[in-house]
């Protein structure tokens, strides 16, 4: 198992009260496997991401990744345990407006060792494997929202992580500006076989996955298998 | 490793701003180096003064003349090796605008205390044969290298002076263009022959102060008290200061002029350091997006804060350069005359330089730490979600 977390408990306090956001949860993903999290706002699927990406920590629970305890690791421990393991696709891209998109691939490739030569070699790649190599030089605002998301794509994948995160990744896209992430998704988890957990409110998308996983309240209210 | 890029594509795409705050800068930094080198061009004076040195002058006022008759009695004093008298001439070189120290002297005894027969150093430097030309020509005169220059005078020009304290047309031979040999002397005085302004002004017999040289291991403080003792009782009382306290009573005259210089320099420092300090903390406000995603990749604080740091450091410290190459080449280079007439050894010094570049990379510094700490304190998820 790839990821494996256990009696996980997270609460934030909103206006003095302690709202709990994620209780007693579990959640197993395997090599490979394309898990879809829904359910309505304030579920607790988006915090379930972060504490598995290690953007945030929770107040009680085990996070093994690979075999890894997260869980009681310092920030700057975790920092760089991101930067191997996870690859981050958000709702809204988040690319650097004024990095092209072959530099920002390049980013989380400035915290391994490669070489210049090697980076660029590993940023062409990417870029080539989303479908963009021939926009390369140009900032994310000459590209379409489709193709912000697909060197997003590329970022993530750069440095061959564990695993991807992708928060809501066709939520600000078009019909078939989504269909084609999707795509591009499904192509990157058979092709190189890595797992991807993904926040999603469409239910379209969530086809895609191997698993449907529901969360109410905190708490997984139903698991249910797409595919045998 | 740092992603500098991300330096240098800001410093790119903010260029308008990045050069309104160096500019804010280099004007602080330029009016600091300004400031500063006022105070420090009046406290030079009082530091270049000559250690075995005493003036005496009128204990009245610098205004009140003193009889010449009494220089045997100061040559007299157990210590004194040489005596020099000055007096203020005043005049106008062709119009009142052209402001240079003008003194008539003994030309023997300016040798022996400032030229090339001093027993220690030498203020005055010019060669033998200008200063025995100018001993020899009781109309003679010689002149500082920085004046000689602007108005192009040379040996064996003619100076005409109209006289306003000695009144009459003066007429002066150029023997002689000097060197300033050390700080207590500047490049911008003309010095004639006392006998001269005595025969045609009515045999007045006066002059402003003597400069006592001493001899090595003289008690100064002894020898000062001595003086004025033997003239308290008489009609022109004198006041016997060190040279260094002489110089500084000239400074005392601007008033509290340096407190107030720093009072402005340090405002306007300040000034310049809130306005960078605001620009950058807001450009930092802009970027939090960029630090959340940088802090989610795996980079870590430091490094983040590096990239702040050197924002503000390059910004500041262009600007710091910038207004100290403006000063250096105003002043020293190309030179201002108004101020030269006020303060004719007008330069910035090294120090100054140093001092102000180090204080525009301070707050450079400053600049650059607040914004990545603000930055840094954003939780990951807060600067992700643009809250």
């Amino acid at each position: 198992m790839l990821i494996r977390a256990r009696e996980v408990v997270k609460s934030y306090t909103r206006g003095g009260e302690s709202l709990r956001v994620l209780d007693r949860l579990d959640l197993d993903v395997a090599e490979g496997e394309w898990v879809a999290l829904m359910g309505p706002s304030g579920s607790g699927k988006t915090t379930l991401l972060n504490l598995l990406g290690g953007l945030d920590v929770p107040d009680a629970g085990s996070i093994r990744v690979a075999d890894d305890e997260i869980v009681g690791r310092s920030a700057a421990d975790l920092a760089a345990w991101r930067s191997r393991h996870v690859g981050f696709v958000f709702q809204l891209y988040n690319l650097l407006p004024v990095l092209t998109a072959a530099q920002n691939v390049e980013l989380p490739l400035l915290l391994t060792p490669l070489s210049r030569r090697e980076r660029r070699a590993h940023v062409a790649a990417a870029l080539d494997v989303v479908g963009l190599a021939d926009r390369d030089d140009h900032l994310p605002t000459q590209l379409s929202g489709g193709q912000q998301q697909r060197v997003a794509i590329a970022r993530a994948i750069v440095t061959d992580p564990s695993f991807l995160l992708a928060d809501e990744p066709t939520g600000d896209l078009d019909a078939r500006s989504a269909q084609e992430i999707l795509a591009l998704l499904g192509a990157l988890r058979a092709q190189f076989g890595k797992a991807i957990v993904m926040v999603t409110h469409d239910p379209h998308a969530a086809e895609c996955a191997d698993r449907l996983v529901h969360l109410e309240k905190g708490a997984i209210a139903t698991r249910e298998a797409l595919v045998e | 490793m740092t992603p500098w890029r991300l330096f240098f594509a800001h410093l790119r795409n903010a260029w308008l701003r990045v050069l309104l705050t160096s500019a804010g800068v280099a004007l602080a930094v330029f009016l600091l180096t300004m400031l500063r080198t006022v105070i420090t061009t009046l406290d030079g004076a009082v530091q270049a003064a000559g250690a075995n040195r005493v003036v005496v002058s009128s204990a009245v006022s610098l205004f009140v003349f003193l009889p010449r008759k009494i220089e045997p009695e100061l040559r007299s004093f157990p210590g004194v090796r040489e005596v020099c008298d000055w007096t203020w001439f005043g005049g106008v070189y062709i119009d009142e605008k052209n402001m240079f120290a003008r003194f008539a002297t003994q030309p023997r005894e300016l040798r022996a205390v400032f030229g090339d027969r001093a027993a220690g150093r030498q203020d005055i430097l010019m060669p033998t044969e200008q200063w025995d030309a100018f001993e020899a020509d009781r109309a003679g005169c010689i002149v500082g290298e920085d004046i000689a220059l602007k108005y192009g005078w040379k040996p064996g020009d003619v100076i005409d002076l109209i006289g306003n304290l000695f009144p009459g047309d003066w007429h002066f031979n150029v023997r002689g263009i000097y060197r300033p040999g050390s700080g207590q002397m500047d490049g911008s005085t003309m010095f004639f022959h006392w006998d001269y302004l005595d025969e045609n002004s009515g045999r007045r017999g006066s002059v402003s102060t003597f400069t006592l040289e001493l001899d090595p291991g003289t008690d100064i403080a002894e020898l000062s008290r001595a003086v004025d003792a033997r003239f308290e009782s008489s009609d022109h009382r004198t006041r016997t200061l060190t040279e260094a306290a002489f110089n500084q009573m000239f400074v005392s005259m601007w008033g509290n002029l340096p407190l107030l210089l720093s009072m402005i320099g340090g405002a306007v420092l300040f000034a310049a350091f809130m306005i960078a300090l605001n620009t950058l903390l807001l450009h930092g406000q802009e970027r939090r997006l960029e630090v959340g995603v940088l802090r989610a990749l795996g980079f870590p604080g430091h490094t983040i804060a590096a990239l702040f740091l050197a924002e503000g450091v390059v910004v500041c410290g262009a600007g710091g350069f910038a207004g100290v190459l403006g000063s250096h080449l105003l002043f020293n280079v190309a030179g201002v005359p108004e101020l030269d007439r006020f303060f004719p050894t007008f330069a910035v010094l090294p120090e100054t330089q140093v001092l102000a570049l180090g204080i525009s990379l301070g707050i450079g510094v400053v600049s650059g730490v607040l914004p990545a700490w603000v930055a840094l304190r954003t939780p990951v998820l807060d600067a992700l979600a643009r809250r």
